[in-house]
């Protein structure tokens, strides 16, 4: 069964993040939006993420830092 | 017509006038050289060496070859002839032929106008003493001038005194006593007409003419100087080329420091009898007076040496100051710009790029079929929002170089804070941070602009609470403090329990390009520093990388007198 694909949308900045999300709904995909590389990691959507788009300058872990990170997850 | 004629007339009248005017002073010229040159030819002829009785000294070619230098080749028919005329009077006087006169008189005309030819040739009008090229080339013209107008001066005395005048032996005479004459006075006739045209500061006058009687002064004791003391004081001319090293490249302690050890060694060699000074040869007082007078020459001169190039070198050091000064003028003038476009630039980009993204997604919503109304309209909400927060920012940097805001105010520093928090309340609670404050009551007022301050607190405060967003697993608290430091200063200290700033960027967090990623009005750390050092302040940054980082701003308080109140 084929299931609508999941993009997690990592970025600090809260209308760029909202307006990301919108779009990438926008061609119907399934999107997640978290504030920090901290609050995607923790969460549990993280198994079922197809695409990552984050920003790279976040307060915290970077979004380079976090991308290794994701994958061992 | 007949008043193109008088025209004419007036015309001609005028040129003859001028034409008239032109002989007058040449032969004004002429007559002022030839006047010279016979006096110091005069002089010269008294002192004549054997056999051909050509002069030990000719002065008289340096009087020639200086102003044809000084008044360039326009001058060469009065000067030929002020020579040749002076020459021929001489050697009457001394009863030579008339013909060996009039040679001879062309042979120094001839010197003076190869000399000043060869200037004029290399160097042109632009020809000075203040330059080592031009002064070296004066000295190679004067040799090829005086060596080139010896061969008709030793062919001359060969032709009217016979045999025995050996022409090379005339010749070298001729040479070294015309060289000579030309190096020791052309120089000051050439010196002299510049300072005429161009004359100097009265001051540098004065200072001169002081520097030429002391010369002068010098000169006569060293000529009349008894024989004995000649052999004591000679020896002490071999110091000056060092106390001029020691004037020109270092600090005028080490010329004294010069002085010092020349004088207390003549002082003690004098005394305990060894040397120059303690020889039992020679009398006591001649010694005791030679010891004297080294000290004080070699004293005096190191002194006057040291404070010329000591003040040469304070206002070259002036100079380099002052152009470094306007480079970093400019500098921080170009800093400023940057910093301010930067912080617009990074201000503005974010939210027309949620702009242009919702703008995209509401298009693609509204090509569904059915159009999805609610995201559509999500989309616009946020475009709203957006393009206010957009205006926002140029309304914040507009408030901040207010023509109304450009005098200084007296300021409550902790009215501008909790006004700021005020302003936040919602906005702090959205974010779940819990605000601490330890606000000193009755602190003095600092003078400064109020939406300036308040642009930086309320950036501070901004950073705070974005830094803090992701934190999840601790208390996210904003501590807000504020204390006199000493007597002269007020402290704001802003600390956040985020995740910190590394300490290898801690040093650059205030540079132009460097960003926080602020929100909202936010205007950048780069605008802050900005701001602070405008107000005389400092702001730093501290951070352990790990829980939290920590604004410290010190703002002085000034005295009331020099600001209104607000």
């Amino acid at each position: 069964v084929s299931r609508t694909p999941v993009i997690a949308i990592v970025d600090d900045d809260e209308s760029f993040r909202k307006a990301t999300t919108s779009f990438i709904r926008s061609l119907g995909y399934s999107a997640a939006a978290f504030p920090s590389a901290e609050a995607f990691l923790n969460s549990d959507i993280i198994q079922d993420t197809d695409c990552l788009i984050t920003d790279v300058q976040m307060p915290g872990m970077t979004g380079i830092e976090l991308h290794p990170s994701a994958i061992r997850n | 017509m007949a008043e193109g004629l008088l025209a004419r007339g007036q015309r001609e009248k005028s040129a003859a006038h001028n034409l008239t005017w032109q002989w007058v002073r040449r032969i004004g010229l002429a007559a002022a050289i030839g006047f010279g040159y016979f006096l110091a030819a005069d002089v010269s002829v008294r002192l004549l060496v054997e056999p051909e009785g050509v002069a030990v000294f000719w002065p008289a070619a340096g009087i020639s070859s200086g102003i044809l230098i000084a008044f360039g080749m326009r001058a060469r028919w009065p000067v030929l002839a002020g020579v040749i005329g002076a020459t021929l009077t001489t050697h009457l006087v001394i009863k030579d032929p008339i013909w060996a006169g009039v040679a001879l008189g062309l042979c120094n005309g001839a010197e003076a106008l190869i000399t000043a030819g060869l200037i004029h040739h290399y160097f042109g009008a632009g020809f000075g003493l203040g330059r080592l090229r031009h002064v070296i080339g004066l000295f190679a013209a004067a040799v090829a001038g005086t060596a080139i107008s010896g061969i008709g001066g030793a062919a001359t005395y060969r032709l009217f005194q016979g045999p025995s005048a050996p022409m090379l032996d005339t010749w070298q005479h001729w040479f070294a006593s015309d060289a000579v004459g030309i190096i020791a006075v052309a120089p000051l006739v050439i010196g002299l007409t510049a300072l005429v045209r161009r004359p100097s500061p009265l001051s540098e006058i004065i200072e001169g003419t002081v520097a030429l009687v002391a010369l002068a002064t010098m000169t006569a004791c060293i000529i009349w100087l008894p024989h004995e003391l000649w052999e004591t004081l000679f020896p002490i001319t071999w110091l000056f080329p060092i106390f001029l090293w020691l004037a020109a490249r270092c600090d005028p302690a080490f010329s004294a420091a010069g002085a010092f050890v020349v004088s207390m060694t003549i002082v003690f060699t004098t005394i305990l009898g060894v040397g120059h000074f303690g020889d039992p040869s020679l009398p006591i007082t001649d010694r005791v007076l030679g010891a004297q007078a080294g000290i004080l020459v070699v004293a005096f001169s190191a002194y006057v040496l040291a404070a010329i190039f000591a003040e040469r070198r304070e206002s070259a050091r002036q100079l380099t100051n002052s152009y470094l000064m306007l480079e970093r003028e400019r500098d921080n003038k170009l800093m400023n710009i940057e910093a301010i476009t930067a912080a617009i630039a990074h201000e503005v980009k974010q939210p027309l790029a949620a702009i242009v993204i919702n703008g995209k997604a509401a298009l693609r919503f509204l090509e569904r079929s059915p159009p999805d109304h609610d995201e559509v309209q999500a989309n616009l909400h946020s475009i709203v929002k957006d393009g206010f927060r957009t205006s926002e920012v140029f309304d914040g940097i507009r408030a901040l170089f207010r023509k109304a805001d450009h005098g200084p105010q007296l300021i409550d520093i902790n009215e501008i804070i909790l006004g700021t928090l005020r302003s936040l309340r919602e906005e702090l609670s959205d974010h779940r941070v819990e605000t601490r404050t330890e606000l000193t009551v009755g602190l003095p007022s600092v003078a400064g602009h109020k939406g300036q301050l308040q642009e930086v607190i309320s950036n501070l405060i901004h950073n705070a609470v974005d830094a803090m967003d992701a934190i999840t697993d601790r208390s996210r608290v904003l501590r807000v403090q504020t204390e006199l430091r000493g007597d002269d200063a007020i402290k704001v200290i802003v600390e956040d329990s985020g995740p910190g700033i590394d300490t290898s960027k801690l040093d650059g967090i205030f540079g132009a390009f460097i960003t926080t990623k602020a929100h909202g009005m936010g205007l950048g750390l780069a605008i802050c520093r900005m701001i602070i050092e405008k107000h005389n302040g400092q702001i730093t940054a501290s951070s352990d990388g790990k829980y939290g980082a920590l604004f410290q701003v010190v703002l002085p308080i000034r005295p009331p007198e020099d600001v209104t109140h607000a």
